[in-house]
């Protein structure tokens, strides 16, 4: 995701500009439905997040600033999302869990469901922020207030333990 | 399996599952700024069209090497040869590439016309100039002479030439350009030198333009096959060279990239000595009895106090403009840098770190027990926030992936690149004189061309 053409359309879709809006949408929907799946660890959840991020960006539009970095401010929002969602089902009734979807019509989704089982929580963040969302790893140690050095260890760690545990999947 | 099939089935699954917008969110309107002060602020930030839609691209930034420069003179020569092969290229149609080797190697591809056509980078310090956009853009369709130019400009203003040194018998810059065509063309080859060795006179810098035409009996397919080619090396490299291959790039371009660290670091240290060394021939003047300084003395004192104060002004003019310490005007503030870096090259055994230099850094003189003083030493002298990361990755070993290699390579690239384009751009904005016929021609007989 290119840094500057995500800035523009955002800054666009702020003017209320809704072709502005699905190019946007079109552009990071992949990023934010991985983050949300990493979270949630399962499609149709992450299904729900997704929209529900882009919901908040219809809602909140006029408050972004140009300039700033709105991939970052994307990424937060559907952080927050996913992370008051697992909230919501640390209070649900436990009879209601798997019952949002039938399992056999989800997609099949094995490097998804790879990373959401071997990675930590960081791990899982800083692999999709370099992989998918396109950051540097000095760009990824100042969103995330780690060291440098520590984002690098990370994510050369959590590299290693996807290339063993898809190893192991394939064979 | 690889990792790097890891991340394509990642890919693969976020195309299969990442919604489509719904018609539910395609509905919902969307809220614009609630006061007419919020509405016109945000307006007021935004004045750019709608971007144009791009396919996605995996971009690799490319990797920035300093070279010493050296002085140089033009020369042609020709190896043109009527070819044989005409006959198979429609009438009208001339293929040619223009390979221009400074130490950024591209190529430029060009029409019937010598225009260019794309850009091409041969080398990792290629990927500078072609992986901007602008830059590559704004060569397309100028004359092969026009586009040399800018290329050399290009190069010059990110640091591949010295702008300090303007010539001498050792020390000189260089540069190399090759027309192959289908066809013989000494004038466009002509053109291109006379264009280059102009610009280079303008600039007051002495280059070396070995200037040669080569016939290529398979230009077209030469041309077709550059232009297939990504316009990144590095991107390149990827696509078509092992793993191991990376890896050995990787080290490389890293041992590479320590290495003009070193050389900047050392240049900073011999600026402070030197300007500390023409400041005490100053205080030392024997009409300067109160032993003022530079920054304090009449500097039309004498031809022996003229002549230092106008050196120690271009020094502390090139360690303004290369490391940001603005000792210009006044000795408390240049007293004031020189102890904060030799605070920070305390513990640095400069010496041992010159032969390093001239060693050149490699895994033989850098990595391994042996050398863990050196790396210390190393560290200390040069420390930044980019060797940090180099440092890092060579200790702890090359990274072992092609996806990991570009990563870091991108970084080093990238970081390095921004950093020299400043610090250059800044350089080369001054105005220097420009070299006559004459001063050429004595400078070509010095250099024995």
């Amino acid at each position: 995701m290119d840094k500057k053409q995500i800035d523009a359309l955002m800054t666009k879709v702020a003017e209320g500009d809704n072709r502005a809006f699905e190019r946007l949408y079109e552009e990071t929907r992949r990023g934010v439905y991985a983050f949300a799946y990493s979270y949630l660890g399962n499609p149709a959840d992450a299904e729900d997040a997704t929209e529900e991020v882009y919901f908040t960006v219809k809602r909140k539009a006029y408050l972004y600033r140009p300039g700033t970095d709105a991939r970052a401010w994307l990424f937060q929002i559907a952080k927050n999302l996913s992370l008051d969602e697992l909230r919501r089902r640390k209070q649900r009734p436990e009879s209601l869990e798997g019952l949002s979807s039938d399992p056999s019509e989800q997609p099949k989704l094995p490097a998804l469901d790879l990373m959401t089982a071997a990675l930590n929580e960081s791990e899982k963040e800083i692999v999709l922020l370099h992989a998918v969302w396109g950051y540097k790893h000095r760009e990824i140690a100042k969103m995330t207030g780690l060291p440098l050095g520590t984002v690098t260890w990370k994510y050369k760690s959590a590299a290693e333990k996807l290339r063993r545990a898809w190893k192991e999947e394939e064979s | 399996m690889k990792k790097r099939d890891f991340f394509r089935q990642l890919e693969q699954d976020l195309d299969a599952a990442a919604p489509a917008m719904s018609d539910r969110l395609k509905e919902q309107p969307i809220r614009t700024a609630r006061t007419p002060a919020q509405a016109k602020e945000n307006s007021a930030k935004t004045s750019s069209p709608l971007p144009a839609a791009k396919t996605p691209v995996r971009r690799f930034p490319r990797r920035f090497t300093a070279i010493a420069a050296c002085a140089a003179a033009v020369v042609l020569c020709a190896f043109a040869a009527v070819p044989l092969f005409k006959a198979f290229f429609p009438a009208g149609e001339t293929a040619a590439c223009l390979y221009i080797d400074i130490n950024p190697s591209l190529a430029l591809t060009l029409d019937e016309n010598y225009k260019v056509r794309k850009a091409v980078s041969r080398n990792a310090d290629g990927d500078t100039l072609t992986e901007n956009d602008e830059f590559s853009e704004s060569l397309i369709g100028l004359s092969a002479a026009d586009a040399a130019v800018k290329v050399a400009e290009q190069a010059a203003r990110s640091g591949y030439f010295d702008f300090f040194d303007k010539g001498s018998e050792t020390e000189y810059n260089e540069m190399s350009v090759t027309l192959k065509s289908s066809g013989g063309n000494e004038t466009a080859l002509s053109g291109i030198r006379d264009s280059l060795v102009d610009y280079f006179c303008d600039e007051g810098i002495y280059v070396y333009v070995n200037a040669a035409e080569e016939s290529d009996p398979d230009a077209g397919e030469t041309r077709k096959a550059l232009e297939s080619r990504p316009a990144s090396y590095v991107e390149w490299v990827a696509d078509t060279q092992s793993a191991e291959e990376m890896t050995l790039l990787t080290e490389e371009t890293a041992y590479r990239y320590a290495s003009d660290l070193l050389k900047d670091a050392l240049r900073k240290y011999d600026l402070f000595r030197s300007i500390d060394d023409l400041n005490a021939r100053i205080r030392e003047d024997p009409d300067n009895p109160l032993g003022l300084s530079y920054w304090t003395i009449n500097r039309d004192l004498n031809d022996n106090v003229r002549t230092l104060c106008a050196e120690t002004e271009r020094q502390l003019e090139a360690l303004y403009l290369l490391y940001g310490v603005d000792g210009r005007s006044s000795y408390l503030a240049y007293s004031a840098a020189k102890t904060a870096y030799d605070a920070s090259v305390l513990l640095a055994d400069v010496d041992a770190l010159r032969e390093l230099d001239k060693a050149g850094i490699n895994a033989q003189t850098f990595g391994g027990i042996g050398n863990l003083s050196v790396r210390v030493n190393y560290f200390y002298f040069v420390s930044n926030d980019i060797l940090y990361d180099l440092v890092t990755d060579i200790w702890n070993g090359a990274v072992a992936t092609v996806e990991e290699l570009l990563s870091d390579l991108g970084s080093l690239i990238a970081d390095r690149a921004v950093t020299l384009l400043e610090r250059y751009s800044a350089v080369f904005a001054l105005p220097r004189e420009s070299i006559g016929a004459t001063e050429y021609d004595d400078f070509l007989q010095r250099i024995g061309k």
